[in-house]
């Protein structure tokens, strides 16, 4: 009888976990609250250590998008699409500055804080970085 | 102090007048190989304004505006060049281009006149009135005239370099005023 019981134990702890299995596979097919979606994959993949690559097109004196919103440690590409040399230099100081980037030309940037920048060749074209 | 006041109208008006007499709008249609033309000339006048600039200017602003219309300019005329020699296209001299030299002769004269902050004031005024009028006549003559749809695509992209050349003398010349 305690053997059949003990069986009877046995069995239901493996039903119990078939369930909980069950549960919890049925839970994993729902669609996870996007903040634990990406912190899954962050972990799963490195992801979250990868630093992403956001571009601003130089194209009829105009820094498009004007404003990027990045992650510290993040690559800004500039691509100048325009027919005249540009360049990107820090407002307001020129803490840092592309040089002259001319026609089909680009240069990354490495995002580490907020920054305004200009293109000192052409003053009235300004653009920003944000940095989360 | 007044008759400095004159004097400074009496320039402005003056630039004014050669810009706009240099930018009358021709009788008939003007062709591709004439748009070729005027477009080439109204950018080296620009390139000629900044070389005197260049020689004559201490004023460090100034002197970077027009280093950047010297630039520039040279990047469109390298584009214009480009494209017609492509299409095949000679510029021809038409009525357009010829009041265009014959008014920047006059503006050259007016400049070379000048020295210190007379020659800084003289050069940045008619740089923006320069820019408005040739603005007014790509829109307004060029890109609807244009035949070539290249060539039309090319007036269109030049417009946007224009017009920050517009602001960025404007600029220049709210900064000088206040020198």
């Amino acid at each position: 009888m305690r053997t059949v019981l003990t069986i009877s134990g046995v069995c239901l702890c493996a039903y119990m976990s078939v369930l909980l299995m069950a549960g919890c596979s049925s839970a994993s097919q729902k669609p996870p609250p996007v903040h634990f979606a990406e912190d899954d994959y962050a972990h799963a993949t490195g992801a979250d250590t990868l630093p992403k690559v956001h571009t601003v097109i130089i194209e009829q004196m105009k820094f498009t998008p004007e404003s990027v919103t990045v992650k510290k440690g993040d690559t800004v590409l500039f691509l100048n699409h325009d027919m005249v040399v540009h360049d990107i230099t820090r407002l307001p100081d020129s803490a840092w500055t592309s040089g002259p980037l001319p026609a089909n030309a680009s240069w990354k940037l490495v995002a580490t804080k907020s920054s305004d920048y200009f293109c000192s060749i052409h003053p009235v074209m300004k653009g920003k970085i944000a940095v989360q | 102090m007044m008759k400095l006041y004159v004097a400074a109208a009496l320039v402005a008006a003056g630039s004014l007048m050669f810009s706009t007499a240099g930018f009358a709008k021709p009788a008939s249609k003007l062709t591709d190989p004439e748009i070729a033309s005027v477009a080439v000339v109204a950018n080296q006048i620009d390139i000629s304004y900044a070389e005197i600039a260049l020689k004559k200017s201490k004023d460090a602003d100034v002197l970077k505006f027009a280093r950047t219309m010297s630039s520039d300019h040279k990047a469109i005329i390298d584009q214009a060049v480009a494209l017609v020699t492509k299409l095949g296209v000679t510029p021809k001299d038409n009525a357009v281009s010829k009041q265009l030299m014959a008014g920047a002769d006059k503006t050259k004269k007016m400049l070379n006149s000048k020295s210190g902050k007379a020659f800084n004031k003289a050069y940045i005024d008619n740089e923006v009135e320069y820019h408005k009028a040739v603005i007014s006549t790509v829109e307004g003559t060029l890109i609807p005239q244009a035949q070539n749809a290249e060539l039309k695509a090319l007036l269109q992209k030049v417009v946007p370099t224009l017009k920050e050349h517009l602001m960025h003398a404007e600029m220049v010349q709210k900064e000088y005023a206040k020198k």
